[in-house]
């Protein structure tokens, strides 16, 4: 053992003007390890989650199930009237609510995750993107079900194959992501301040109102339609569920705009976790 | 391999924390935005700021141990985060060469419903290491925790000392150049304990190993040098290892307890080595091998006629270590109704390095009920070349024949 295989490392003050381009550079560094043992954490919440549950699954359904089965009854026995639909009401607002679920879920889980994990912050060096990493894992677990759910909906009303919806997981993946960089964005200052977490949750609720779940986007002017026209959330689930019924058969542009943005917001996301990483261990203490 | 290779290299580290709660999440919240617009933070204390780490130095070579000692809060966790590459210093530079590994919490990753096998593979990963590697190394780390028939067992039905085990166990595989230490081997039974150091020791001869404890036979065991901290900063920095170990003690008595029960006594006026204890000299101290002498004054309730009076010494963990009982006969002392004066000479202290305190206790008669008890009447540090494990270092020679 020599000193010139050993690579050394260098601790001091940081914020230097180079710190997002270094943070940069460190992030790559890590994605393996990270990723390793981002691995080991989501199969050891996943095992863990599911051995102390007999109904397991089932919590992944129920939500969106029971929001979209108020609506489908709602809508049938006419105490509301959202309109007219391109498809059958029980399968718009069933694909609906379980794109909406996957968002939500997004968004929760960057702080989740993280703060599940809190007590290893302060303790042990580790990859920090790794909690990250076995967020997004146990996000992409998790839609399993949903699409088993959407896959059954769509036989029953008997969607027929269509080209446009070999578009639909990216349409998936875009909701997920989006939902991922507003939590990831929301992390650092989440984690030092728990008002933030109590605020999504109070928030994502009376957002999913704002947005075309549950009913069809307005087409007419006016606030709300101009609303709808800005919501990217919105914009990203009406493209998914046109693909996936049939009814959008290319990618819109806002589609692809509101994708764009997203990647830039989630790369912000990152470098923002990664650089008040050290400053918010410290404030945990422990 | 060179022995000579400094593994570790720290210049003038500084760390400050805020003390009010909301302010430091302020705090916190400038900082983040501060670092994200690459804005240099501000070295001056801010409202409700102190240094916890102040103008630490030193280096350390492979082979060599620093210990890191001091009360609770002195900064010696702060520095050690610091060195762990969790937090930054606000001041100074750190430089570590080679393979870093840390021994501040054992068991992370645990989670206590998955079995002690799956276990390993969680805290393993934690701790750098890849499914290969656990793989290959696994029944090496059942062996080593010596707990194989609960391997299969959910881990929240573990006892503390079992998860300790399990969690050093795969520490343990760890082949670092740099180890830090921080306070984990304190539970766990004596047993597990001791394998514990022979496993450092081993660690130790190709590795720098940073050492934090309040057990001082354990630092005086395998440091080579040792940073005395006090609020942050280096009270006393050097290879002298007992004389941190001395000062540091120095700082650690407490005043003599006043707590005492029964009614049928009360201590007058207690002098060792003819210096006086009173609440502003409670101690002396003493060197090893030298004669004590124990002076004592008690007004007795004049219906006991012959008290007896005995002592008791402890050492710092409250450990009762030796006795002193009268071997006159019982009327030897009597009360006179005035005050009792005794004298208790103690030739040639076989006492080790440390810090010792005198308990006091009085009966009616030879044999009879206690009428008065005193937990610390007095204490003593006993000043000594070496330190060992035990409170007893026996006085005596070794001869080739």
């Amino acid at each position: 053992m020599t000193t010139k295989n050993l690579k050394v490392i260098i601790y001091q003050p940081n914020a230097s003007n180079a710190a997002f381009f270094a943070s940069l550079l460190a992030i790559i560094k890590d994605i393996k390890p990270a990723h390793e043992l981002a691995v080991r954490l989501f199969i050891r919440d996943i095992k863990a989650q599911y051995r102390q549950s007999f109904l397991g699954f089932f919590w992944v359904l129920i939500p969106p199930l029971l929001t979209a089965g108020l609506w489908i009854f709602l809508n049938n026995n006419r105490i509301v009237n959202v309109g007219e639909t391109d498809i059958p009401y029980p399968l718009f607002v069933m694909i609906g609510t379980m794109l909406w679920q996957m968002f939500a879920e997004s968004v929760n889980q960057p702080l989740a995750s993280v703060k599940s994990n809190k007590s290893m912050l302060t303790k042990i060096n580790f990859p920090r993107e790794a909690l990250l990493l076995s967020g997004f894992y146990t996000i992409t677990f998790n839609l399993g079900p949903k699409l088993l759910v959407l896959a059954a909906a769509c036989y029953a009303f008997d969607i027929q194959w269509n080209v446009s919806q070999l578009y639909f997981p990216l349409g998936i993946l875009m909701v997920c992501l989006i939902g991922f960089a507003i939590g990831l964005i929301l992390t650092p200052i989440g984690l030092l301040i728990n008002d933030v977490a109590r605020g999504i949750g109070v928030i994502l609720p009376f957002a999913m109102y704002l947005t075309p779940v549950i009913y069809p986007a307005p087409t007419t002017t006016g606030y709300f339609a101009f609303l709808m026209q800005y919501n990217p959330v919105a914009i990203l689930i009406t493209a998914s569920r046109g693909w996936l019924s049939g009814q959008v058969s290319s990618i819109p542009h806002e589609f692809m705009s509101v994708s764009s943005i997203t990647l830039l917001f989630l790369l912000i996301g990152v470098l923002a976790y990664r650089i008040s990483m050290p400053i918010i261990t410290e404030r945990f203490g422990g | 391999m060179t022995n000579n290779e400094i593994l570790v290299k720290v210049e003038g580290v500084s760390k400050k924390f805020s003390r009010d709660l909301k302010k430091s999440l302020w705090y916190g919240l400038k900082d983040i935005s501060g670092a994200m617009l690459g804005i240099k933070p501000t070295k001056k204390l801010r409202k409700t700021e102190f240094w916890a780490v102040r103008d630490i130095s030193f280096t350390l070579k492979r082979g060599e141990c620093i210990g890191l000692i001091g009360h609770n809060g002195a900064g010696k966790s702060t520095l050690l985060k610091i060195l762990n590459g969790l937090i930054p210093p606000d001041e100074g530079r750190i430089e570590m060469t080679g393979r870093i590994s840390a021994l501040i919490e054992l068991g992370a990753g645990f989670n206590p419903i998955l079995t002690g096998r799956e276990n390993i593979y969680n805290n393993g990963a934690v701790l750098g290491f890849s499914q290969a590697e656990i793989d290959a190394k696994i029944d090496e780390i059942i062996e080593f925790s010596e707990i194989s028939d609960f391997i299969d067992t959910p881990v929240q039905n573990y006892s503390s000392g079992m998860k300790v085990r399990l969690g050093f166990a795969v520490a343990a595989q760890m082949e670092p150049d740099v180890l830090i230490i921080d306070e984990v081997l304190a539970v766990g039974d004596l047993g597990f304990v001791l394998k514990c150091f022979n496993r450092i020791d081993s660690l130790l001869q190709n590795s720098a190993l940073i050492f934090v404890s309040h057990s001082m036979p354990q630092v005086a065991r395998i440091c080579s040098q040792v940073v005395l901290m006090d609020k942050g900063l280096a009270k006393y920095q050097g290879t002298n290892v007992s004389e941190g170990i001395d000062q540091y003690y120095s700082k650690f008595t407490t005043e003599n307890s006043m707590s005492f029960h029964g009614d049928g006594a009360r201590l007058q006026k207690v002098s060792l080595n003819n210096i006086l204890i009173d609440p502003a000299n409670y101690f002396i101290q003493l060197k090893r091998l030298r004669d004590l002498t124990i002076s004592i004054e008690i007004a007795i309730n004049k219906e006991i006629l012959t008290p007896e009076i005995s002592l008791g010494f402890f050492d710092k963990e409250m450990r009762s270590i030796a006795n002193f009982i009268r071997e006159e006969s019982a009327e030897k002392l009597k009360n006179d109704g005035s005050v009792v004066k005794v004298k208790v000479t103690i030739p040639r202290v076989q006492f080790s390095k440390g810090i010792y305190s005198i308990a006091l206790s009085i009966s009616n008669r030879r044999g009879g009920k206690v009428i008065y008890r005193q937990q610390s009447i007095a204490q003593f540090q006993v000043i000594a070349e070496h330190h060992v494990w035990a409170s007893f270092q026996l006085d005596g020679i070794m001869e080739q024949v």
